[in-house]
């Protein structure tokens, strides 16, 4: 389903030039739950963005169900981020001054076409996650763990068949942290397929396989079988 | 998708008040002095358009080329012209419209009103509106036409038609059938009539000028199809003067010194070069203001920009495209312009009535009458708003997702982006210095001309014109006896000059002996007796003209005249001082004229025109165009008015009185400028209003933006001190950098400016170290504040929230 093949990244400034990463080739299929580890600066970030199409390759090529993400237009990934993909951050990334509801209506917001009515979407993506109860609040009157709620909501909202996760537990304690893992792995047994980035390994050991990344070249792949 | 775009507009200015405030305020007040100013301009523009095919009426006006005086253009001609040119054009569609006062009777009072006697021709070219009436028949000898106003004065009502009204006009009392009713005149027009009569050869009948080239009595108007119709008959025009007026002296054909010229009607309100560059200033001062305001949202916008390149990030990952942004940001931008323009609107309704108060103007909002124009009008507003809105929604769109995420810092545009708001800062304060030292300069010029010496003593002196069609030479001696018998009046002269009065200008070629021609041309006047004295003039040398000199006005004209010169005559004659002017001999034609007396040269018209030179010469009935002027004192002046009212209502009971004071009278000549500067000035304090909205919202941005580096230089060590200055200096360097550009600029326009005026100010460092230090001083204080907060915040909390 998806597949990196000789994927490069580098950053040039005025005069150094940084590799983020370095001929990485990677094959993931649909419904796998992926933890990418490594240390901090090494790549894993930049992986993700690549994934998400909110960053391109240097060189390589990105084959996303048999097209070529890497040389598609702004306007056609745009609309593959709309139709495909889910995104969950570390620091949430809600709109201020948007409502829980109304950051998860931006989910749909730039779809073409909806499934099913709006309103049944997003009840339903906030049933799922447990916010329904603090649709009408802004986002500061919300705990760490309530918010990553909403911001996952935001991001299954649509139904993407790809949510990409960069350290969604990071900015919260064991209990809220524990909460997001729970409703990623259903998530990931509905069907969805799943990357998260992470730095916590028994995390990552909830994942069906765990890719690391050291100075931006993938040294390890390991398939793990779920008990 | 408009949903959301309404409902982030609604969340953005809610939430963030003092935001969506300073931009809403900076956009209203800019769009409120464009709107008003728009109408301004379009009002001194428009005169006469409101005449059906006005842009076929051509004035044949007067352009006067004197020896040794700048070229003079007029609107006025001769009062046989329309005659003359008739038998050399016969088939030329034209009518005069020549401006007289008539007197009519309002109950027990003796009224003046505004009357033009017209040719039978004036509706085939001045398709004014009527009430009432027939215009074939309007015109017919024994009637006349009233504006719905005089209807109403006189009888209450307009359906007037078949009454009769006893007006005294220069063909001497009689009584007309009233023909039709006029709808009254528009504000935009220079047409100044309420009554409207036929003009007969009797009316004219006692005016030995009427047909002598040279003089301007009324305005001669000519019709034709096309502009190239009116150029060609232009063409033959100076053949056609010199072929009915001859030589203006031997060798020099008339046309060289008095030309005729075909000019269009819808022109002449702003014929003269001042007003017509007036009318631009002003209009421009609005569209700068707008354009500071502008100027304020792209900085205000692009400075929060950084604040919501998260929320960029986010929508471009949730699948925006850059186009879904930038209508986004475009549309807000959109939005709160059309705000803007709503709350800019009602300020213009609200302040016009301050506006026409304080600039003397009628300008108006009719939505009915000028929908067409407002409709421009805020279109255009809306236009700009979305122009304003494109930089900031380009660079809000162009926020790399990925690099936005992954940064901890918010981004600002970049380098390039911090140089276009400095940038902008600099013209925005730039603007707001120079218009601050022009207000001044202007207001300054217009304070000195009121005061300024004219060569008379302006104040405690009352003028009296006399020159009335029934005011009888006896008459006005017994007007003048009773005057002197006023308690309070010190003295009492005439003559046919005046402060602020140009009913009558008179000038000749004088010739000194040895020369074979006369080149200098100088203005005359005639003065009776005390008419120095009465004006408290200045004599430089010799003495003034009075009754016991009896060569002052010999009775045989044959005789040499003796005659006073002002100071001004002095140069054009070659004479190096007032005692060198003493005895010499002149020529005017053939009277021989003495000088006996030099004066200060009295300043009777505008400060801007050429001032005159002159000769007063010694006529102890002055009988042509006479006006008295009242020395008085130790009486204040509403009691001398009522004094002399009465004096003149036993003197001249059917005469209607004219009685302004002096500095009343010269008022006309400083209140299109005074007016104008009002406009200017308030203009360019809401220009700085707007500015200092701008300046502080920047300054506010700038400071959150910078909690972090206030912080860690905090945590380094620096003092309070320290971190307000550098906060304060990194906003005071553009600041300063406006003030090195507007000083220049502002010093030019206002020097340029004050050429216009014969006597004129000196353009002093004073404003410019004001208006540069107001704004630095403005600026230090709105950014020492905000510095202030920053500096006093605990450094931890920025970290830590970083």
């Amino acid at each position: 389903m998806i597949a990196l093949k000789h994927v490069s990244r580098l950053y040039r400034s005025d005069d150094i030039e940084t590799t983020a990463l370095l001929d990485v080739n990677l094959t993931i299929n649909r419904g796998e739950f992926v933890a990418i580890m490594g240390p901090s600066g090494c790549g894993k970030s930049t992986l993700l963005n690549i994934l998400g199409t909110i960053d391109r390759p240097t060189t390589g090529a990105y084959m996303f169900e048999g097209k070529d993400l890497a040389i598609m237009s702004e306007a056609g990934l745009a609309e593959h981020r709309a139709n495909h993909l889910g995104f969950i951050f570390q620091s949430f990334n809600l709109v201020d001054d948007l409502t829980i509801r109304e950051n998860i209506e931006l989910g749909l917001l730039y779809r073409k076409t909806l499934s099913g009515s709006k309103k049944t979407m997003v009840e339903e993506a906030m049933d799922q996650v447990g916010i329904a109860h603090r649709a009408r609040h802004y986002p500061h009157q919300l705990s760490g763990g309530q918010q990553q709620r909403a911001a996952i909501a935001r991001a299954i909202v649509g139904r993407p068949s790809l949510l990409l996760a960069d350290e969604p537990t990071g900015n919260l304690d064991s209990e809220n942290g524990h909460q997001v893992m729970e409703i990623l792995k259903s998530l990931n047994a509905s069907g969805v397929t799943v990357i998260m980035v992470t730095h916590s390994q028994s995390q990552a050991d909830q994942a069906s396989r765990v890719v690391n990344i050291l100075d931006g070249r993938m040294v390890l792949s390991v398939n793990r079988v779920l008990a | 998708m408009l949903k959301n775009l309404l409902l982030t507009f609604y969340r953005v200015t809610v939430r963030h008040p003092l935001y969506a405030g300073l931009n809403l305020l900076g956009l209203s007040f800019g769009i409120a002095v464009f709107m008003t100013l728009s109408l301004y301009a379009r009002f001194e523009t428009s005169f006469e358009s409101w005449i059906p095919n006005a842009d076929k009426i051509y004035t044949l006006g007067t352009l006067w080329t004197l020896p040794g005086r700048p070229e003079n253009q007029t609107e006025g001609s001769m009062g046989s012209l329309f005659d003359q040119l008739h038998e050399d054009y016969p088939d030329l569609l034209e009518t005069r419209v020549w401006p007289i006062t008539s007197t009519l009777h309002l109950g027990a009072d003796v009224v003046s009103e505004h009357e033009a006697l017209v040719d039978p021709d004036f509706f085939k070219l001045f398709d004014l509106p009527l009430v009432a009436g027939d215009k074939a028949s309007a015109l017919e000898p024994g009637r006349i036409m009233l504006t719905e106003t005089i209807a109403r004065k006189y009888f209450g009502r307009t359906d007037v038609l078949g009454e009769t009204l006893r007006v005294s006009d220069p063909e001497g009392p009689a009584t007309y059938v009233v023909s039709a009713v006029l709808r009254d005149l528009p504000r935009n027009t220079d047409l100044n009539f309420d009554l409207v009569r036929l003009l007969t050869a009797a009316s004219h009948k006692d005016d030995n000028h009427w047909a002598h080239w040279g003089s301007i009595t009324l305005n001669t108007y000519a019709r034709f199809e096309t502009g190239a119709e009116a150029e060609h008959f232009g063409a033959g025009l100076d053949d056609f003067v010199d072929r009915k007026a001859g030589e203006a002296r031997p060798g020099v054909p008339y046309h060289k010194i008095g030309a005729l010229r075909v000019l269009k009607l819808r022109q002449s309100h702003l014929r003269d070069q001042q007003s017509e560059t007036a009318v631009v200033t002003l209009a421009l001062v609005g569209l700068l203001s707008f354009f500071i305001a502008a100027i304020n949202f792209i900085n205000l916008s692009t400075a929060r920009a950084g604040m919501r390149a998260r929320e960029v990030a986010v929508r471009r990952s949730l699948g925006a495209t850059r186009t879904n942004l930038c209508v986004q940001f475009l549309g807000e931008a959109l939005l709160m312009t059309a705000a803007a323009s709503i709350c800019g609107l009602s300020l213009v309704e609200l302040c016009l009535p301050l506006i026409n108060s304080a600039g003397g103007l009628h300008i108006s909002l009719d939505y009915r009458h000028q929908g067409g124009f407002l409709a421009l009008l805020i279109g255009g507003v809306l236009l700009l708003g979305v122009l304003s809105g494109i930089y900031p929604a380009v660079v809000l769109s162009g926020f790399q997702p990925a690099q936005v995420l992954a940064s901890s810092r918010s981004p600002s545009g970049g380098r390039f982006g911090m140089r276009v708001r400095e940038v902008l800062v600099i013209v925005q304060f730039a603007v707001v210095i120079a218009f601050f030292v022009l207000t001044w300069g202007f207001e300054r010029q217009i304070d000195h001309m009121k005061t300024a010496d004219v060569g008379f003593q302006r104040f405690g002196l009352m003028i009296v014109p006399a020159y009335d069609s029934d005011m009888t030479p006896t008459m006005v001696q017994a007007v003048k006896t009773a005057f002197q018998q006023v308690p309070g009046v010190s003295a009492v002269g005439i003559g046919n000059s005046a402060p602020g009065d140009e009913n009558l200008t008179s000038g000749t070629n004088i010739k000194l002996p040895g020369q074979a021609v006369g080149d200098i041309n100088l203005t005359y006047s005639s003065v009776g007796p005390d008419f120095f004295t009465a004006y408290g003039a200045t004599l430089l040398a010799g003495r003034f003209l009075d009754e016991a000199h009896g060569d002052d006005s010999p009775a045989d004209q044959s005789k040499t005249a003796n005659i006073v010169v002002s100071r001004e005559a002095l140069r054009p004659m070659g004479f190096k001082s007032p005692e060198d002017a003493l005895d010499k001999t002149l020529y005017s034609g053939k009277q021989r004229l003495t000088i006996v007396g030099v004066v200060e040269t009295l300043r009777f018209r505008s400060p801007k025109g050429e001032t005159l030179p002159m000769y007063y010469y010694f006529n102890r009935e002055v009988t042509n165009a006479p006006v008295l002027a009242v020395r008085y004192d130790n009486v204040s002046e509403s009691e001398m008015r009522r004094r002399l009212t009465d004096a003149w209502k036993a003197a001249a009971p059917d005469v209607p009185l004219t009685l302004v004071s002096a500095p009343e009278n010269l008022d006309k000549y400083y209140k299109p400028d005074r007016n104008r500067s009002s406009l200017f000035g308030a203009g360019a304090l809401v220009a700085a209003l707007v500015g200092c909205i701008g300046l502080y919202g920047m300054a506010s941005f700038t400071a959150s933006r910078r909690m972090l580096e206030v912080a860690v230089r905090k945590v380094l060590g620096a003092s309070r001190k320290a971190l307000i200055s550098l906060l304060v200096g990194s906003f005071l360097r553009p600041v300063l950098i406006a003030n090195l550009i507007a000083v220049p600029v502002a010093f030019f326009v206002l020097s340029r400016w004050l050429t216009q005026f014969n006597d004129h100010i000196a353009v002093t460092p004073v404003p410019f170290l004001i208006g540069g230090g107001a704004a630095i001083l403005v600026a230090a204080v709105t950014v020492g504040m905000l510095a202030w907060n920053a500096a006093n915040s605990e450094p931890g909390r920025a970290l830590r929230h970083e």
